[in-house]
């Protein structure tokens, strides 16, 4: 078939063209029997090649991509770092520690948002079980929430603040459908994970160093804290203060722009509004100063 | 250097950057970026959307790259059908949100080209003119094979097809533009002036 060898034979030209540097006219005289046709096809495309080899792309956007992509994967490394070494000490988080998640907010919001899929599977199930479905509805946008989070998890996304609210927002809505016994099974399903997940936050432990200076964390402070109350479980007080921030010094979420701008990796939330809630900000409330007993709860990262 | 020992350089340097090697990260970003920004301009046609694709594709491969295995495919083919995604992904938002990015917009006016190509020097803008109005599979290899410089072989893995369709495709392709671009203008045919 006549066209299928011009198109073989075009190809074996630019080829030679591209990577060999072989003249137009060395080509057409190896192929002398497809050379009139060959010609302008063959010029056409190299043409083309040499148009788009010859476009330099701006010096300095290439400079802004590479600082910060190398920027991320050095945070990406950093945290991988870290993890690893909770890993070893959490077996139950294991699953979500290897997950490829970013910066040490992902991978606290992680834990929470695991107990949020337990916890839809068990209100499904206890509602049928007392006869009283709870909101198919509410449940069914909760369940697609979750799902939605945990698709982002399995293909290496981020988990934003703004993933920790509409959460919250769907569990409020269940909380105003649910029975008393959903409720109590979904507190029963949240309440270790999210202490956990509030722990890591605030600094209770070593995962998270740069807790109080990050405006993010922040945020998923106070949405675990709304989430928590939404379900009725109380969080511990006063763990927001770290190790390196001793006495009754106001967390950092009181700086309105406490967003870092020398953390190119942070996502944007997309969300201001979190820390201006009414809730009271952790440090800010009259309570002892923190201890060892009351930063890490019995039985966590001893 | 062969292409085999090209490949097999590239297959470690993939791995090394797999494991979190900074410099491993940053040689693949040295080799990859102008051939990825080319590829996105020419799909895209305006260097903002290239600019703002070029780097959302980075950030992909960093959230990506561990899970990459080399018995799929080529990190070339993996790397474009990345891009391809995410030019695809952004279309599909601009169309809903009914507006589109203007074409050609940023580009210099004209190119130098090789040597040996100053006869028949065509405008960057010509040409992307010119490729968006071909389907998409042909405007796809051209992209691919002229503005990312893959090779037959890794054009056809980044588009899933088979390297003798991608040879139809290319062919049809290049005589398109050839009819929309007019006729080169031709130099003197040496094998003519060989055989006299």
């Amino acid at each position: 078939m006549r066209v299928k060898r011009l198109d073989e034979i075009l190809e074996e030209c630019i080829a030679a063209g591209l990577q060999d540097g072989r003249s137009v006219e060395a080509s057409l005289a190896l192929h002398p029997e497809v050379a009139g046709e060959l010609e302008p096809l063959l010029r056409t495309a190299l043409s083309i090649a040499g148009t788009y080899h010859s476009y330099t792309p701006p010096a300095a956007v290439e400079q802004r991509i590479r600082t910060r992509f190398l920027a991320d994967a050095a945070a990406r490394r950093r945290l991988r770092e870290l993890t690893g070494d909770i890993k070893e000490r959490r077996g139950w988080l294991a699953g979500i520690w290897s997950k490829p998640v970013f910066g040490g907010f992902a991978a606290a919001a992680a834990v929470a948002v695991v107990a949020v899929a337990l916890a839809v599977g068990s209100i499904g199930g206890s509602g049928e079980n007392a006869g009283e479905p709870s909101d198919p509805a509410a449940v069914s946008n909760l369940a697609a929430q979750v799902e939605s989070v945990q698709q982002k998890l399995d293909n290496g996304g981020l988990i934003e603040t703004t993933d920790l609210e509409e959460l919250s927002a769907l569990i409020a809505a269940l909380k105003n459908s649910s029975s008393d016994e959903d409720l109590q099974a979904l507190r029963d399903q949240l309440e270790g994970p999210l202490h956990d997940t509030f722990v890591l936050l605030t600094g209770g432990s070593d995962v998270l160093p740069d807790a109080a200076d990050n405006q993010d964390v922040q945020d998923a402070i106070e949405t675990t804290r709304d989430i928590a109350g939404l379900i009725g479980f109380e969080l511990p007080d006063a763990v927001v203060v770290s190790d390196r921030t001793p006495g009754p010094t106001p967390a950092a979420s009181d700086a309105p722009t406490a967003a870092p701008s020398d953390q190119p990796t942070a996502p944007p939330t997309g969300n201001p509004t979190p820390a201006a809630t009414p809730t009271p900000a952790p440090t800010a409330a009259p309570t002892p100063a923190p201890t060892t007993e009351n930063r890490q709860p019995p039985g966590f990262l001893p | 250097m062969s292409p085999n020992s090209d490949a097999q350089s590239e297959r470690l340097l993939v791995d090394a950057a797999k494991a979190g090697d900074q410099a491993a990260l940053s040689e693949l970003y040295q080799s990859y970026f102008p051939r990825l920004y080319r590829y996105i301009l020419a799909r895209t046609g305006n260097t903002y959307d290239a600019e703002d694709l070029t780097e959302d594709v980075f950030m992909r491969v960093l959230e990506a790259i561990e899970r990459f295995q080399h018995r799929e495919a080529p990190f070339s083919a993996w790397l474009f059908r990345i891009a391809h995604n995410a030019v695809i992904s952004q279309r599909r938002k601009e169309s809903a949100r009914g507006k589109s990015s203007p074409l050609f917009d940023g580009l210099p006016t004209d190119t130098a080209g090789p040597e040996e190509l100053v006869e028949s020097r065509v405008v960057l803008s010509e040409v992307m003119r010119a490729a968006q109005r071909l389907p998409d599979a042909q405007r796809q290899v051209i992209s691919l094979r002229f503005a990312a410089g893959l090779t037959v072989a890794e054009t056809a893995r980044a588009m899933g097809k088979g390297e003798g369709n991608v040879k139809v495709i290319q062919h049809k392709a290049i005589a398109k533009l050839r009819e929309m671009m007019g006729q080169p203008k031709k130099r003197p045919r040496v094998y003519e002036s060989e055989k006299a």
